[in-house]
């Protein structure tokens, strides 16, 4: 239970006014309740010279952003927006310990506590537990543009009378009172007198909200008929759904269509930089890291760069104009039967473009066994990178039947979806056993959203997603390259055969074929001799119960660091690098055998292949992104293992029931 | 002398008002964590709130706070209907006619 005791006693020395604290930078708690404008503020007061880390030992974001001014530097940390101090949730906690000081590296000197004025009389009781910490504090309305517009005004000085500590009036989206507020936070030194008031904190709150608001509806009102009729719209079991789907879906379709140009372009720039590397390099090792290993494990991921920012940009329009609360509440019923809340839906919504924005976005769940069982089957839901593997696979299944192909392809986004929310009601009763947090949410207010707010939002969540790749996913792409890689093999006689012939040939195009002929033959030589080969070799038997022969074992093992890469070896493994899309290419693979001559894609094991991508983690970066935001190896080991035995599982029911059933040779 | 007792107040599930209602909210059967928090929220003991949206998903503003709360909490937590809208002290209905502020529990006399 919380130590309310650390907070009504105030520091016996408050850190704000000993003589080192003028010397050096000082830090100043950000807190407020959720929905009054605090990240609005704060994005305001330190624009881009923020950075996002976890909290010690948790995984919630700590913002820490600067103001420079007048000589003078102030370290601003964006603590998480909680109801009140004392209450047992982990948000609480971390604020309490912030504030007692308990948070290495997060001490703050003294405290800006903001309120929401078209809402006082509960921020005031807020605002009045935290200043009985006893540190240094400034108060700062926000939202007195919309209460004014609500008929009400709000008399400062007497706030700050009643507040013992200096109030000031500011707008995070326009700037206004901004500098009156900096210089106020630079100047508060001594700790706030916060009022020992002999009646109930409520009824303190009501008497100063009563001295201190002005205009004809300063009692507050509880009648909005605008947003009653939006509440009933949006919040409606049938319409309420209807109008979710439909914006859901405007936000993908602007998602898809806006991010394939710039992917396109990526895709394009990280090729011609492979290219130049090569170029610019001797043939060798060397090369082939950089070009191969760097270059192409951080293009693999980068790619989706364009989608993740297009996605945090469009959620934080949508989650400002105070949509997004009414959305979660009308999910809530269909999610709670999966032991999921209502926030889960976009989470998983947004995985059908790629998981990473995905699991990224879960941070929109307040409850951390909620968010974790989110986390953990997000990557059930079908991403656009299996869309290649669905498309050669449901092709090759139903050759001549369209619409069969058709639902096929469908279906696999049907059973992702099944095992996402059968797998979350498996966690919610198991190892993420309790219970969930209470639907309880505060629908903010409507407005216009802030472009220059969701544009930090986007610059930072980018920022997150760089560094994640360009740390732990290089890493990882740098050891499966050289899993690929080493032991050199030697090229085959073939190969050497046909390069030697090519130099004999003086029509370009005969040479440039047959010299592609001979970089097959040599890779597939070396994949088969390479430790991922070996590895292939060796764990084929444990995959022959799904139907698999050694090519598809290799394919189904390389494609552990991207499932698209399955398409890719394939076509190399049966002699082709064309693009999939042409029809002479699925005809080859149609035809290409086993080593025992037998058709490599029949009925059976192309069944059970469309169930093991469609369950399969088979993504190195959706790994490295769960472990970040779950905080910890052990979450991120537990996705792949229960989606390796859940895709192993349903491969094999799948293979050996078509068995029963008959189904034969394609 | 003796006293006609007054009839019990009506209690009723959040989820059973109906859309304008107005009632006052009793949170004794709520957890102490799930309390705490509403009235974190703004929604106390003995709050009074209107009812924006009321069944299976209730919505209730309380001053300037509205919150969403889910069918499952709603349903623990206890209404005494400020205005009839067709119920009766008694639980009957009234057939639309407006009745007086059911009385709280503290309020009722007791009898000799």
């Amino acid at each position: 239970m919380p130590d309310s005791a650390d907070l009504s006693a105030p520091p016996a020395t408050p850190p704000g006014t000993s003589n080192d604290a003028r010397t050096r930078v000082r830090r100043v708690a950000l807190l407020g309740n959720p929905n009054v404008g605090k990240t609005t503020l704060f994005n305001r007061l330190c624009g881009l010279r923020a950075k996002t880390a976890n909290f010690p030992g948790s995984t919630v974001d700590a913002r820490v952003g600067t103001i420079a001014r007048d000589g003078a530097t102030t370290e601003i940390v964006d603590l998480p927006g909680i109801y009140a101090l004392d209450l047992d949730l982990p948000e609480s906690k971390l604020c309490r310990d912030c504030l007692a000081g308990r948070l290495a590296d997060y001490h703050p000197d003294a405290l800006l506590v903001v309120v929401d004025a078209t809402n006082l009389e509960r921020n005031l009781q807020f605002a009045l537990s935290a200043l009985r910490s006893g540190l240094p504090a400034v108060v700062v309305v926000t939202m007195t543009d919309v209460a004014a517009r609500k008929g009400l005004s709000i008399d400062d000085r007497a706030l700050g009378e009643h507040l013992g500590c200096p109030v000031v009036i500011a707008n995070g989206r326009t700037g206004e009172g901004i500098d009156r507020l900096v210089s106020t936070l630079q100047a508060a030194r001594t700790s706030a007198a916060a009022p020992n008031q002999g009646e109930s904190m409520a009824e303190w709150a009501g008497r100063v909200v009563e001295e201190s608001v002005g205009g004809e509806r300063a009692s507050g009102t509880d009648h909005d008929s605008i947003a009653d009729r939006l509440d009933s719209a949006f919040t409606h079991p049938v319409l309420g759904t209807a109008i979710f789907a439909l914006v859901m879906a405007a936000l993908f379709v602007v998602i898809f269509w806006l991010a394939a140009t710039p992917m396109d372009l990526l895709e394009e720039a990280f090729g011609a930089l492979a290219s130049w590397v090569r170029e610019l390099l001797p043939e060798g090792l060397l090369a082939d890291l950089l070009a191969d290993g760097v270059v192409n494990g951080l293009a693999s991921t980068l790619v989706f760069l364009p989608q993740i920012c297009l996605l945090f940009f469009l959620l934080s329009l949508l989650e400002d104009t105070g949509y997004l609360a009414r959305a979660a509440f009308v999910m809530d019923r269909i999610m709670c039967r999966f032991g999921l809340p209502g926030q889960a839906f976009v989470p998983l919504l947004s995985s059908h473009a790629c998981a990473l924005p995905g699991i990224m976005s879960t941070r929109l769940i307040p409850d951390r066994s909620d968010r974790l069982a989110t986390i953990l089957v997000a990557p059930f839901m079908s991403c656009s990178a299996r869309v290649p593997v669905y498309v050669l696979l449901t092709s090759l299944l139903f050759p001549t039947n369209a619409l069969r192909a058709g639902l096929a392809f469908a279906g696999c986004y049907i059973l992702g979806a099944i095992a996402a929310l059968g797998s979350a009601a498996i966690f919610r009763r198991t190892i993420l056993k309790g219970r969930s947090r209470p639907m309880v949410l505060e629908l903010p207010t409507y407005k216009w959203p802030s472009l220059r707010a969701a544009l930090l939002v986007t610059v930072d969540r980018a920022r997150t997603f760089l560094v994640n790749a360009g740390t732990i996913i290089m890493a990882i792409s740098i050891v499966m390259w050289w899993l690929s890689a080493f032991p050199r093999v030697e090229p085959p006689a073939p190969a050497t055969e046909l390069r030697a012939k090519a130099e004999t040939l003086a029509d370009d195009d005969a040479k440039a074929e047959l010299v592609a002929d001979a970089e097959r033959l040599e890779s597939e030589a070396q994949q088969r001799g390479s430790f991922a080969g070996m590895l292939g070799n060796a764990v084929q038997p444990v995959f022959a119960p799904l139907g698999y022969d050694r090519q598809l074992t290799v394919a189904v093992l390389t494609s552990f660091l991207a499932r698209e890469v399955f398409v890719t070896t394939m076509t190399v493994l049966v002699g082709t690098d064309d693009d999939i899309e042409d029809e002479r290419v699925r005809q080859r693979l149609a035809t290409a055998t086993r080593d025992d001559g037998s058709p490599l894609f029949d009925v059976r094991t192309n069944a059970s292949l469309l169930v093991f991508f469609v369950l399969a983690m088979q993504c190195l970066p959706t790994l490295a992104v769960t472990r970040r935001e779950s905080g910890s190896w052990k979450w991120a080991l537990l996705q792949l293992g229960w989606m390796s035995v859940v895709a192993y599982v349903a491969a094999f029911a799948t293979y050996q029931g078509l068995g029963l059933l008959g189904a034969g040779a394609a | 002398m003796s006293v006609i007792p007054t009839p019990a107040p009506i209690r009723i599930p959040l989820t059973q008002l109906r859309r304008g209602d107005r009632a006052v909210v009793e949170l004794g059967a709520l957890e102490p964590d799930e309390s705490k928090l509403l009235e974190a929220m703004g929604l106390a003991n003995e709050a009074e709130v209107r009812v924006c949206r009321s069944g299976s998903m209730c919505i209730v503003q309380i001053e300037a706070t509205r919150l969403g709360i889910s069918a499952a909490m709603a349903a623990r937590i206890l209404a005494r209907p400020c205005e009839c809208h067709g119920i009766g002290a008694n639980g009957k209905p009234l057939d639309g006619a407006e009745c007086p502020v059911a009385p709280r529990a503290s309020d009722v006399p007791a009898s000799r």
